[in-house]
């Protein structure tokens, strides 16, 4: 069993194998093998209470199946469901997307670093150009002169190809 | 949504160029006008998704052209090496012409992952660069196709790198037709032999040999295995039959039978 500490001081007692789906705590442990147990306590001090829960939630769900995802061989159905249950737990708002981004890329979990990339990605897509422009009108920092010229003519190659 | 984009902002560069590679490049570049910040970042993002529905058009169209642009625009303005590209569109189009240079020019960005969907097409032209990058772990689609033509330039340094890629990381257990084009198909004869061993299901092979080979060289690879059966062999040079004939006894060596040899 290992503890994790999170910013507001909260502890989570994580077995070390489910743990070990962060990378960098896996390697932690193994660098600390073999000695006393107060070492086997990890400060996780950028990230507040919510977020380990929510990466404990997550690691549990894949804990049952890391084989399975690593190599793909999922039943079908079984895939379906893991992939909803996904999508219920991304479904989140922008502060917890960020602070999932964040410990994710602290803690190296690829998986959930894409998931909820992925989600973040949403934002953007199935956007036409003139949508972009438009969400760019609010917080623009470029010059008139910038908007008018500078930047349609270096990047004229992008405005004209509204193909399909 | 506003407030979600300042926020994305904020994000280190890697991040966002992570979160950016899930989308379709068209959607990635036209964030070069969201604020400064992201003027450039879509040119650092690691994958290259181009989406285009082709399929119903005939060719020569003006949406072809402006497609055709965009993909040309991307590729001028890249900034950093690639990790995958994905051309997710009626690719090899025998009308098309600038599928091939693409392909060229991706090369040389070294992706680890190159996936283009040749489903429709009859067949399928490569550019040597892509075989000779040595960072290619996959050549998606391509591994499926039936039908190949390898443009080959000669160059010392990539004939080292074929034979070990191919070997490596490509079985193409579809490939039923492959032409070989080649400045000196002699010493490009590394290559055809890794043809034969990694492609079961070969039936038709094509050499093309664009000017005249040197004859008087000997093939320098130890023959290591041997393939049961060939049907077609089409030479096509503009040697003698001497030159044709040292060909035919060269592939004898990979081969034990070969059904018809047809000599242009």
């Amino acid at each position: 069993m290992i503890t994790l500490i999170s910013s507001d001081k909260r502890k989570f007692h994580v077995l070390e194998e489910v743990a070990n789906q962060s990378l960098t705590i896996r390697d932690v442990i193994e660098d600390r093998r073999g000695r006393r147990r107060a070492d086997r306590i990890i400060l996780v001090t950028n990230i507040n209470s919510k977020i380990p829960e929510k990466v404990i939630v997550y690691w549990l769900r894949h804990f049952l199946m890391p084989e399975e995802i690593a190599h793909a061989s999922m039943s079908h159905k079984k895939a379906e469901k893991l992939k909803k249950w996904e999508a219920k737990f991304f479904d989140t708002d922008i502060d917890t997307l960020n602070d999932l981004i964040l410990a994710a890329d602290s803690l190296d979990i690829p998986s959930l670093f894409d998931g909820a990339c992925e989600k973040v990605s949403d934002i953007l897509k199935n956007r036409s150009a003139e949508e972009v422009g438009e969400i760019s009108k609010i917080e623009n920092e470029f010059t008139h002169e910038e908007e008018e010229e500078e930047i349609p003519s270096e990047n004229a190659w992008v405005w004209r190809n509204e193909f399909a | 949504m506003e407030e979600a984009i300042d926020w994305i902002s904020s994000l280190p560069d890697e991040i966002l160029t992570h979160i950016l590679s899930f989308i379709t490049t068209k959607e990635a570049v036209q964030t070069c006008i969201l604020s400064k910040r992201w003027r450039n970042t879509w040119a650092s993002v690691p994958v290259l998704k181009f989406e285009y529905d082709n399929s119903h058009l005939d060719g020569n169209t003006v949406e072809d052209l402006k497609f055709e642009q965009f993909v040309d625009g991307v590729l001028q303005n890249r900034r950093a090496l690639l990790d995958t590209v994905i051309y997710d569109c009626d690719f090899n189009r025998s009308t098309w012409k600038p599928s091939m240079e693409w392909l060229h020019r991706v090369a040389l960005l070294r992706p680890r992952v190159i996936s283009v969907d040749i489903t429709g097409a009859d067949n399928f032209e490569c550019p040597d660069s892509v075989f000779s990058c040595a960072i290619l772990e996959s050549l998606n689609g391509l591994s499926n196709t039936t039908c190949l033509v390898l443009h080959l330039d000669y160059s010392p340094e990539l004939q080292l790198q074929w034979e070990k890629d191919i070997a490596n990381c490509r079985t193409f257990k579809n490939l039923k037709s492959l032409k070989i084009i080649s400045q000196d198909i002699i010493d490009d004869f590394d290559l055809i032999a890794c043809f034969l061993w990694h492609s079961p299901a070969l039936q038709h092979l094509t050499l093309m040999a664009e000017i005249e080979g040197d004859t008087d060289e000997e093939p320098r690879q130890e023959v290591c295995f041997q393939r049961e059966y060939l049907e077609n062999v089409t030479i096509s040079c503009y040697k003698d039959d001497e030159f044709a004939r040292k060909l035919v006894s060269m592939l004898g060596r990979y081969v034990k039978t070969i059904g018809n040899i047809i000599i242009i």
